[in-house]
């Protein structure tokens, strides 16, 4: 009887509490969601978003939108921003579409990526936090910093980013780095709190191009699209020529990547924005055969097997010699490219924790990088290339 | 008298103290409400679940050894929701609040009850306590090694919260959450004083509650139940919490040395909140801006007692 007496009172207990709960949902909601819906009917979307697959630019006489298609595993619009043109508009944000009435004053940024894009776009005076210093190369981010840390706040010195000084910080836009759900963890409290957050994917898309056309996206947050067009034009063109001299190249070098940690060896897959990489430089990236777009997780023996007789290793981690890479692990001392001294890293530029701006500006300037990458596949043509290279070095 | 000392005491550290140092609670009542309050409100409801949780279990066992996580039931719940997340965003079903948190405590709680069940019928066959101790620790190895190979294939964007989430966290919980969390504790908790009558006959073994006319399996499948729900749901919430399951009865058992279960039950309670307030105070107390998981704190309080009592009671 006590037991009965016990499953019925737990029941009539959840059943009471549970019908206290309700989704907020007002009727100021769904007017906003109809509003919008009005707002958006007429937008013309942006043609010159040719490489990028991950977001759309979009425009009216009333507004301008900027559409996310953010989750990792469908292309669905997962978030839309509208930044109105006609400031009496009155139409508020709702779940997942944020409405902005203003250019943004104040910018939480959180990866490097976004805080370089933001500072060639002429943003950095607005950049109110970032999210650890230790990552950066950028000298007018760390002597912002040095010289007041109160006006550029560090937010992520955890692995988790810190809610509370976020909120306090009250930014009008914070840039995150696309990775974990958005209603999830210490993210669902800032979008709790009213701060529009954008999740980038950047990262999910597949060539170097589409990654460096991300700025137009950052740029539509600022009303800058003219100044983010100039930049990515640019890019596109020096891309585009350094990849037709990379054509001219009369041998095609192979290469494989990265080192392993413990027991794996991470390697770009074959579609990567890696791979791209090697493709358009002309060198045979000896995974190109794969089909992934992430990377592979491999064992010493696979990759061994593979690229014992490549011709170049790239990318070895924070390493600046080969003394060091040896220390790692002496059986690295099989690989062809470490006896014929063809290992190069992207560290030519890195601070004092050994971070390389090759993280912070890479994304946007791929030019540089294919134009590094020729450079060490193919130095014969180092007479079409004017420069010096940007980012990488050989292994001292 | 003094533990609601304690308890208040914090109570109101965690409330004012646990937290970034630019937060200012007096100009932001946001911070104050939406993340001081479910996070101090999470730390007494996970403390006094997992006590309680592992008072049952210690019972039932009759191993003062027993507790949630070492033997690996909370391994089996974060198991299976490492299975619903990783593959319940691929085919959308974490695109409804409500679904996807039912879902996971669902998880949570199945995934209890069958490490439970498993260590109970392991539990006829060894009759060393220190044995079925090594078996929990086992069959939290295996789960745990289940997990690495999950997340082994999982796409990128799920992984980052996974990890996050096994590292145990008191601060993700919101408002709406608690909403759910608070009640299923205060039910099952305060289910347990229906049966105050058969824990303190277990204690003295199933001869003696079957003497004294108690249905004894029917019984112990309805506390292990019990004891499931509060481990699966706190573990939904806040990740697999660290050592607070063994720990705390003991604790009890050496502050009130008293064989009344009753006593046992509400002192548990208490105990366990209180570790939790402060571990959360303690995670926040070495750097203001980078804090620590808090498991850690938990493990450096509960792993030196479990190993004290083991050097102290070498029958074991």
């Amino acid at each position: 009887m006590k037991v009965k007496s016990f499953i019925i009172l737990q029941v009539i207990c959840l059943s009471f509490l549970w019908s206290c709960y309700s989704t907020p949902n007002s009727e100021f909601a769904v007017t906003d969601k109809l509003k919008i819906k009005a707002l958006l009917s007429d937008v013309k979307t942006d043609p010159s978003i040719k490489y990028a697959k991950r977001f759309s630019l979009a425009e009216n006489e009333k507004c301008r939108v900027a559409y996310l298609f953010g989750n990792a595993n469908n292309m669905d619009t997962t978030v839309t921003f509208i930044f109105l043109k006609d400031t009496s508009l009155k139409i508020n944000s709702i779940q997942n579409i944020f409405v902005f009435r203003s250019s943004c004053k104040k910018i939480a940024s959180l990866s490097s990526v976004y805080t370089s894009m933001l500072c060639e776009l002429g943003e950095l005076s607005h950049i109110a936090a970032i999210d650890n210093i230790d990552y950066y190369n950028n000298v007018a981010i760390i002597n912002t910093h040095k010289n007041d840390t109160l006006a550029l706040a560090e937010l992520s010195k955890n692995p988790e980013l810190d809610v509370e000084k976020t909120i306090s910080l009250n930014p009008d836009i914070v840039f995150n780095f696309g990775m974990g759900n958005p209603g999830k963890g210490p993210n669902e409290k800032i979008l709790l709190a009213k701060i529009p957050m954008v999740l980038i994917v950047d990262h999910l898309e597949e060539t170097p191009l589409a990654r460096a056309e991300w700025i137009k996206f950052i740029a539509a947050f600022f009303g800058k699209g003219s100044t983010a067009n100039f930049i990515f034009k640019a890019v596109e063109k020096n891309y585009t020529e350094l990849k037709n001299i990379a054509l001219q190249a009369k041998t095609k070098p192979s290469v494989f990547t990265e080192i392993k940690y413990g027991d794996i060896w991470y390697v770009p897959g074959g579609k990567s924005f890696m791979a791209t990489f090697f493709k358009d430089a002309n060198a045979d990236y000896i995974w190109k055969e794969d089909a992934n777009t992430g990377s592979l997780h491999l064992g010493f023996e696979q990759v061994y097997s593979k690229a014992k007789n490549a011709d170049f290793w790239l990318n070895l981690s924070l390493l600046k010699t080969k003394k060091e890479l040896y220390a790692m692990e002496k059986r690295y001392a099989e690989f062809k490219a470490y006896r014929s001294e063809s290992l190069y890293n992207n560290n030519k530029i890195a601070n004092e924790k050994g971070y390389s701006i090759y993280w912070e500006t890479g994304i946007m300037f791929p030019d540089k990088i294919l134009s590094d990458l020729i450079l060490i596949f193919h130095p014969e043509l180092s007479s079409q290339i004017k420069n010096d290279m940007y980012y990488y070095k050989k292994l001292d | 008298m003094l533990l609601i000392i304690l308890f208040l005491a914090g109570c109101f550290f965690s409330l004012l103290f646990a937290g970034s140092q630019t937060a200012e609670l007096s100009g932001n009542s946001f911070i104050f409400w939406e993340i001081r309050v479910p996070k101090t409100v999470t730390a007494i409801l996970a403390g006094s679940t997992l006590s309680v949780a592992g008072l049952i279990l210690q019972i039932i066992f009759r191993n003062p050894l027993a507790g949630p996580y070492v033997l690996g039931i909370s391994s089996g719940a974060s198991l299976l929701v490492a299975l619903t997340v990783l593959s319940g965003t691929t085919i959308g079903l974490f695109n409804n609040y409500f679904l996807g948190k039912s879902l996971i405590i669902l998880s949570s709680v199945i995934g209890s009850i069958l490490v439970t069940l498993l260590i109970l019928f392991l539990s006829k066959k060894v009759t060393s306590n220190v044995i079925l101790l090594l078996i929990g620790l086992m069959l939290s190895q295996i789960c745990g090694a289940l997990e690495g190979a999950l997340e082994y294939f999982a796409n990128p964007n799920d992984l980052k919260n996974f990890v996050m989430w096994g590292m145990g966290s008191l601060s993700n919980t919101t408002n709406a959450d608690l909403l759910i969390y608070l009640p299923i504790a205060i039910v099952f908790i305060g289910s347990i004083i229906f049966f105050i009558k058969p824990l303190n006959a277990f204690l003295l073994g199933q001869n003696y509650a079957l003497n004294l006319g108690i249905n004894y399996s029917k019984n112990r499948f309805y506390l292990i139940l019990i004891s499931s729900v509060l481990t699966g749901i706190t573990t939904a919430f806040c990740g697999p919490v660290a050592f607070v399951g063994i720990a705390v009865p003991l604790l009890s058992r050496i502050i009130f040395n008293t064989s009344q279960q009753k006593i046992h039950l509400f002192s548990c309670a208490l105990i366990g909140s209180c570790i939790l307030l402060f571990s959360d105070v303690i995670c926040h107390t070495f750097s203001r801006s980078a804090t620590l998981p808090v498991n850690m704190v938990t493990t450096f309080i509960g792993a030196p007692l479990v190993i004290y009592l083991l050097f102290k009671n070498k029958q074991w």
